[in-house]
C-alpha cells in the first residue's frame, strides 16, 4: 500500500511530478470555472437588478396613474362635467322606482300606447263628437 | 455498532468527555511515533510526521475549495438584491368605504445642483428656469456660485423629474422624497386632513389615524374610512351651494349611520386644497363641524323632551301654558315665535318649537336631572370622536333656574355640530350613546355603547321627529314631499356679538331618515349648520333654519337616499305617537 502511494508521488512526466501537474491542473480548472460562474452570476444579478428597477419604476407609474384615476373619477367632478357639457342633472324623485315596479310602468305604457288613436283613423262613436 | 449504542438510558456526550477523548487520541498518536522511533525507524517517523502535516493542510484546502465552489455555484441568484425598506415617514393609502383612493404617498424628487461639475452656467439658467416656475433666479445663482452640491427645489413631480433629466445638464441630480398626495383636492379635505413633509398627520383622519397609517404602510394594506365619496360629493355640493346662496360666514354638514356611528360624509366650508394647505388662510383650514362651537338653538329641545319623557315627569299630552313670555327673576324673558299658541301639549311644544314650553319643561326637570341627562348625551364634553379637532363645549358656570330654562331650548350652551350629531345619534338609535367613528365598521357590527335613555323613549323621540315633518305646523314640514319618511328638527339661534345676541343666526337642521319602521332598522342622520345665513327675497326676509338649513338638508337627503338604499314610498299621514293628539286648548298645566 505504502509502496503504491509512494509510486504515485514519485512518478514524473518530463521532470515534473505527476501529482504536482495533476494538482496544478485541478487548481487551474477550479479557478477558471469559478471565474466563469461568478462572471455569469454577476451578469444575472445585473439583469435581475435591471428588472427590479423596472418593476419599481412601473409601480411608481401605476401609483401616479391610480392618483390620476382617483382625481378623474371624483364624483363631484363627474357631476360638474356632466352638467356642464351634457346637460345632465340628478334624477328627480319622479324618475326613481323599484325594479319590481318597472313591469307595472311598462304595462301602463303599453296600455296607453294601445289606446292612443292612430292619426287619420275614423273616429268612433265613443271617441268622436256627436 | 454495539447494542449499547441504542441504549436510551445512555447519557449524552459532554464537552469534557469530548476533550478528554481528543487529548487521549493525540497521546496515542504520539506514543505510536515514539514506539516507531524506539524501534530504530527514525526516517519513517519523520516521513510519517511530514505526511500527517501535509494531509492536514490538504484537507483544509479541500474544505475551503469546496466551500468556495459552493458559494460561487449555488449562491441565491437574487441574494444581492434587497427590497427598499419602508421609510419611517411612509404612510398607507387612505381609501373610502368602497376602496376609492383618498390619499397616497407618491415618489417626488428633490433637485440638486453641483456647480463644480458644470461648465456652462448660462445653459443651466436658460433651460432650468422656464421648466421650474417655483425656482427663483436668485436661488439658482446662489447654487451656481457655490462650490458644493446645493439643494435647489423639492417635491418635483415625476413629469418635472423626467423633463429636467432629459435636459442632460451636468451636475444636476435628484433624490427621491416621498410626498403625501390627495388626488381629490378640496373634497372631504377636512375629514381626510393632511400631513407635514415628514409624514406626520396634522389634521383630520391623517392625524387621528397617524399610528395606524404608519403601521399599515409596512404591510402595504390601505386604511379604510367609513366615508362614502358619493355621499360626500352630494353633501359637499349642497352645503357649498347653500353657503354661496345665503352668503354664510361658514357652513358645515355631516351624514352618519346612527346604529354604527360611522361618519359617511363630513364637510366644512370654506374649504382648502390639502395638497398645499399653506396657501389657504387659517379659517379655511378649520373643520367647523368639529372644531367650532355654537349655540345651536331649538335642536336642543329634543334633549329636553327626552329628559322629561325618560324620567317620567311628563307624557306627550302634558299641556303647557305658552300664552305669556317666561320670565325668571331678572333674566331675559323667553318668547315664542308668534304662532298664536296659548296652550300646547308636549308633542306640540316640539313641533311648534315653543321656547316657553321647553323652558318650563326644563324647570320641571330641575337642574340635577337636566345636568345628568345633558352630561350623558355628551353635551358637556368634547365629542368622543377620533378627530382630535373635536372641540370642548362652552358650558354654563352655574345652573340656576334661568340658565336651565334657556339651556332647555339651546341658549347659553355652545357645542360643536359634531357633538350635536353624536347626541342625536344616541337619542334616535335606541338610546345608546356611541362615539362617531371615522373608520369603516365590519358588516353587521354594531358597537357597544352606554345606554342614556330607554328604547321606548328613543322610539317616541323618533316618532316626534317624524311628526315634526308631517305636521303642517311642524317646523320641518317642508321636507315631507320627498317620500323618504324624514324626521327632523330645526334650530335657529341668535349669534352672540360683543356680549349680546346680534342679528345673525346659526341655522341648523338635524334630519333622520327613514323615520318609520322598527327602532333597529337601518337609519341615517344628516345635520346641516349654516353660520350667519343672509335673508333673500325668496325667503321673504327670514333667516331661520326652515328657510335655509332645512331645504339644504332636504336636498342632501334627496340625493343620497339612493346610495343608501332608502326607497321612496308614498307619504302616509303620521299620527301622534302612542296617544291621541291633544288639542291645544285641552288639558291644564
Amino acid at each position: 500500500m505504502i509502496r503504491s502511494v509512494r509510486r504515485v508521488f514519485q512518478s514524473r512526466f518530463r521532470g515534473f511530478r505527476i501529482i504536482d501537474l495533476s494538482a496544478f491542473g485541478c487548481l487551474a480548472v477550479l479557478v477558471l470555472s469559478v471565474y466563469a460562474f461568478k462572471a455569469n452570476q454577476g451578469g444575472e444579478n445585473a439583469r435581475i437588478q435591471d428588472v427590479d428597477d423596472q418593476i419599481a419604476s412601473e409601480q411608481r407609474q401605476i401609483r401616479v396613474l391610480q392618483a390620476q384615476l382617483a382625481h378623474l373619477e371624483e364624483p363631484e367632478r363627474l357631476e360638474r362635467l356632466s352638467v356642464q357639457y351634457l346637460g345632465m342633472a340628478p334624477p328627480s324623485a319622479k324618475h326613481e322606482t323599484s325594479i319590481d315596479a318597472l313591469i307595472d310602468i311598462s304595462r301602463q305604457a303599453e296600455a296607453a300606447k294601445s289606446t292612443t288613436p292612430k292619426p287619420g283613423a275614423k273616429p268612433t262613436s265613443a271617441g268622436g263628437e256627436l | 455498532m454495539s447494542p449499547i449504542d441504542f441504549n436510551p438510558s445512555r447519557e449524552p456526550l459532554r464537552l469534557g468527555d469530548l476533550w478528554r477523548r481528543l487529548v487521549g487520541g493525540m497521546w496515542n498518536i504520539e506514543r505510536a511515533f515514539e514506539a516507531t522511533q524506539s524501534s530504530g525507524r527514525a526516517v519513517d517517523d519523520t516521513r510519517l510526521r511530514l505526511f500527517f502535516v501535509l494531509a492536514m493542510f490538504a484537507l483544509a484546502f479541500i474544505g475551503l475549495g469546496m466551500r468556495a465552489t459552493r458559494a460561487a455555484l449555488f449562491a441565491h441568484p437574487g441574494g444581492g438584491v434587497r427590497e427598499a425598506p419602508v421609510l419611517p415617514s411612509a404612510e398607507a393609502d387612505l381609501v373610502d368605504r368602497d376602496g376609492r383612493l383618498l390619499a397616497l404617498d407618491l415618489t417626488h424628487y428633490g433637485l440638486y445642483l453641483d456647480a463644480s461639475l458644470n461648465w456652462d452656467h448660462d445653459e443651466v439658467r436658460r433651460k432650468l428656469l422656464p421648466l421650474l416656475p417655483k425656482l427663483s433666479a436668485e436661488r439658482l445663482d446662489r447654487a451656481l456660485n457655490a462650490n458644493r452640491r446645493e439643494y435647489l427645489l423639492g417635491a418635483l413631480t415625476p413629469e418635472e423629474h423626467t423633463a429636467i433629466h432629459d435636459l442632460g445638464l451636468p451636475g444636476v441630480s435628484f433624490e427621491e422624497e416621498p410626498r403625501r398626495v390627495y388626488p381629490l383636492g378640496a373634497q372631504a379635505e377636512h375629514l381626510i386632513g393632511f400631513t407635514d413633509s415628514g409624514g406626520h398627520g396634522l389634521a383630520g383622519a391623517e392625524k387621528a389615524l397617524n399610528a395606524q397609517l404608519h403601521a399599515a404602510a409596512a404591510t402595504g394594506q390601505p386604511v379604510q374610512l367609513a366615508l362614502d365619496l358619493r355621499i360626500q360629493a352630494a353633501l359637499q355640493d349642497e352645503v357649498q351651494k347653500a353657503a354661496a346662496k345665503f352668503h354664510t360666514q361658514s357652513a358645515m354638514g355631516i351624514v352618519v349611520n346612527i346604529h354604527t356611528g360611522e361618519i359617511l360624509a363630513m364637510t366644512s366650508w370654506p374649504d382648502f386644497d390639502p395638497n398645499d394647505p399653506g396657501q389657504s388662510p387659517i379659517p379655511n383650514l378649520t373643520n367647523h363641524e368639529a372644531a367650532s362651537v355654537y349655540e345651536l338653538g331649538s335642536v336642543f329641545k329634543l334633549f329636553t323632551l327626552a329628559t322629561g319623557l325618560d324620567t317620567g315627569l311628563v307624557t306627550l299630552d302634558t299641556p303647557f301654558d305658552v300664552s305669556t313670555p317666561l320670565q325668571i327673576g331678572n333674566g331675559r324673558p323667553i318668547h315664542d315665535h308668534e304662532k298664536g299658541d296659548t296652550r300646547l301639549a308636549l308633542w306640540q311644544v316640539f313641533t311648534h318649537s315653543s321656547n316657553i314650553g321647553a323652558g318650563k319643561l326644563g324647570l320641571m326637570a330641575g337642574a340635577d336631572r337636566m345636568q345628568t341627562y345633558f352630561r350623558n348625551f355628551g353635551l358637556f364634553s368634547a365629542a368622543p370622536s377620533a378627530l382630535l379637532e373635536s372641540a370642548r363645549p362652552i358650558v354654563p358656570h352655574r345652573f340656576d333656574e334661568d340658565t336651565i330654562a334657556h339651556m332647555a331650548f339651546g341658549q347659553g350652551i355652545s357645542i360643536s355640530p359634531l357633538s350635536l350629531a353624536t347626541a342625536y345619534t344616541a337619542i334616535l338609535n335606541g338610546g345608546v350613546y356611541i362615539p362617531l367613528t371615522l373608520t369603516k365598521a365590519k358588516p353587521g357590527e354594531r358597537p357597544q355603547g352606554r345606554r342614556v335613555i330607554s328604547e321606548q323613549t328613543s322610539s317616541t323621540m323618533l316618532q316626534l321627529m317624524r311628526l315634526n315633518v308631517t305636521d303642517p305646523k311642524g317646523s320641518g314640514h317642508k321636507l315631507d314631499a320627498l317620500g323618504l319618511r324624514i324626521g327632523g328638527k330645526t334650530g335657529s339661534a341668535q349669534k352672540p356679538d360683543h356680549g349680546h345676541y346680534g342679528k345673525d343666526n346659526i341655522s341648523t337642521f338635524a334630519g333622520v331618515f327613514p323615520a318609520d319602521g322598527p327602532i333597529t332598522a337601518d337609519r341615517y342622520m344628516v345635520v346641516v349648520t349654516l353660520d350667519a345665513p343672509q335673508p333673500l327675497p325668496e325667503t321673504y326676509g327670514f333667516i331661520t333654519a326652515g328657510w335655509n338649513a332645512e331645504p339644504t338638508a332636504g336636498a342632501v337627503i334627496d340625493r343620497i337616499a339612493p346610495f343608501l338604499g332608502v326607497q321612496r314610498t308614498p307619504t302616509v299621514a303620521v299620527a301622534k305617537p302612542q296617544v291621541a293628539a291633544a288639542r291645544p286648548d285641552e288639558g291644564a298645566e
